[in-house]
């Protein structure tokens, strides 16, 4: 009971927080990084549905994302699609092409399903190229439309301002967080732990590890398309580079710096590489070096992320305050 | 008509055969046991039967059901359950996760409940830790959790792979009290080892398999007798 009062206090806390966040940091430059920051926190939560929750390490996550983006950018430039019928459809698009992948690539393990999906985002990006007619090729495409006003009673988003992508970004990671919860707190999600830990012997006791994988893998995979739409409606201009394998690594980064196998950490980890990098531009090329560096300790002595290591002190330090009761 | 008929069943890894036209019955409530040297196919065969394993010919009926094509998970729901060898359990899930993990296939809650209980007061060890990791238990309690995480779906046939490997004496005593409790509750008992003397000795029926093919079979108590079964794997 009063667990449950203090969990809906800091709920409140957390939401009043962020619904005044922009008030303090009103300068575009600062709202600029809080919508990306709410882009990355998406992406690395249903990266780590599949790579932190199910065990299936992927490399293709940025191709994905780039999908969604391409998608959603010509079904509004060609076909007159506003926003928000697009961003539902490219994140249809890319689970269904998540799905045709994950029937391929799913079957291979460890390293060798990494080195397969990281090839299928390097192949993706040679199309988004080549394939001129469709894409612009490296050019990229322009003057992706903004998403139309959306009046939802109390207040009305008109997007002309960032504040107003923050907001819908906030609605957006709330979403994605609220069904993740959902489906790692069910028997599914502990069939993905359990086809994490040892897949052979889920497998023996009648959990179908194909189709659990498969389901983690497809919607993650639309919800980094629902992810590509959201960004390209709001950078206004999409080109290949930005879906690149940098990309992918970018997010996996992000994972194992906050924790992959909870939903806070990838949120942390998303935000927290992406403000920090604005930090150390001053350190200049020095930047990649202390990147390296810290990527290299945490996964020597907090595999578990940033998160993850807090929650398991945490958790101890209850125990042992539960022994001496 | 027996609970459980394989007939000439046939399975391969790649281009290599592991089965080579093995035929095996099992009678309702009995305990039929399986021995045979290192890369007989013992495994193999169990994990032909769960499904783990599409084998390339023959037939596998269980309850008059076919099987040979089916899925794990509807296997598991069929009643037939498997306690594969090796690395056993979560070891980063609690004993009650491991437990629960193995009712996955039941959807009434109640049942899991009521099936948490019996293991319980069937495993007191597990009672008292539940909420420990299934990692820290000793090697013949992890067995334990193993065992008792099979019968989790209430299964009317379970097959046990080299249940008392690497286990004491005392512990694979307390693995032969509980394989002759399960089959006192009606269900029958498949059971894979490679200490072919307890295996004799616990079970009614025994076959013994070479290089993949059945080499021999018969009642236990026959076999006990057998030279060659004596030679060779009884060591006398
Ligand atoms: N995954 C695999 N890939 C290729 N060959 C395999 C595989 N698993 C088993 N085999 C081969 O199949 C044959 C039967 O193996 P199996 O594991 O069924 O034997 P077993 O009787 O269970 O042996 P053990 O007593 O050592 O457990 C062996 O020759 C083995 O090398
Ligand atoms: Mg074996």
């Amino acid at each position: 009971m009063m667990r449950r009062l203090i969990q809906a206090l800091l709920f409140l806390l957390v939401a009043a927080g962020l619904y005044v966040l922009p008030r303090f940091f009103s300068m575009d430059y600062y709202l600029h990084i809080f919508v990306m920051s709410e882009i990355y926190a998406v992406l690395a939560l249903s990266l780590a549905l599949i790579v932190g929750f199910t065990g299936q390490v992927s490399m293709g996550h940025a191709a994905f994302y780039g999908m969604g983006a391409y998608a959603s950018a010509l079904l509004s430039i060609r076909l007159g699609c506003s926003f928000w019928v697009a961003f539902w459809l490219s994140g249809l698009f890319a689970g269904c092409v998540s799905y045709v992948i994950g029937r391929l690539v799913l079957r291979l393990r460890g390293h060798v399903l990494a080195i397969t999906t990281a090839f299928f985002c390097v192949l993706v990006t040679v199309v988004m190229n080549n394939w001129i007619a469709v894409t612009n090729g490296p050019m990229g495409i322009t003057g992706i439309p903004r998403p139309s006003p959306l009046n939802l009673g109390l207040v009305r988003l008109v997007f002309e301002s960032r504040v107003h992508y923050y907001y819908l970004g906030l609605f957006f990671v709330a979403g994605v967080l609220f069904i993740l919860h959902r489906l790692v707190r069910s028997r599914l999600g502990d069939a993905m732990i359990a086809i994490r830990e040892n897949e052979e012997l889920a497998t023996s006791l009648g959990i179908d590890a194909m189709k659990i994988k498969l389901l983690a893998f497809t919607l993650g995979g639309a919800i980094a398309g629902l992810a590509g739409s959201f960004y390209a409606h709001y950078i206004l201009f999409i080109s290949p580079v930005t879906f690149s394998m940098n990309e992918s690594i970018n997010m996996l980064v992000m994972i194992i710096f906050g924790g992959m196998s909870t939903l806070f950490g990838p949120i942390l980890g998303a935000v927290a590489l992406t403000v920090l990098p604005e930090f150390l531009r001053m350190a200049g090329e020095m930047r990649l070096v202390i990147y390296g560096v810290a990527l290299i300790c945490f996964i020597i002595w907090l595999p578990e992320g940033l998160w993850g290591s807090l929650r398991n002190v945490l958790l101890s330090m209850n125990e042992a305050k539960r022994m001496e009761e | 008509m027996p609970h459980l008929k394989v007939e000439s069943l046939s399975a391969h890894y790649g281009r290599v055969q592991a089965l080579d036209n093995v035929s095996l019955e099992a009678e309702k409530g009995s305990i039929v046991a399986l021995i045979g040297a290192n890369g007989a196919g013992k495994t193999t065969l169990m994990m032909s039967l769960s499904g783990v394993l599409t084998p390339s010919t023959g037939t596998i009926e269980f309850e008059g059901k076919r099987l040979e094509r089916s899925s794990p998970e509807q296997i598991v729901s069929w009643g037939l359950s498997h306690c594969p060898e090796g690395r056993r359990v979560w070891p980063k899930m609690t004993v009650l996760e491991n437990l629960e993990m193995g009712a996955i296939s039941v959807t009434d809650k109640s049942k899991v409940a009521e099936r948490l209980e019996w293991s319980f007061s069937t495993f007191p060890i597990l009672a008292e830790r539940r909420r420990q990791m299934a990692g820290s238990l000793s090697g013949g309690e992890q067995q334990m959790l193993a065992i008792a995480r099979a019968l989790m779906p209430s299964p009317r046939l379970l097959m046990l792979d080299e249940p008392s490997l690497g286990l004491a004496p005392i512990m694979v005593e307390k693995v032969v009290d509980i394989v002759r409790e399960i089959r006192s509750t009606g269900t029958t008992v498949l059971l894979v080892e490679q200490n072919a003397f307890m295996a004799l000795s616990l079970s009614d029926y025994t076959y013994v398999l070479e290089t993949g093919k059945i080499r021999l079979f018969g009642p236990s108590a026959e076999l006990m007798e057998n030279d060659e079964v004596r030679q060779a794997y009884l060591g006398v």
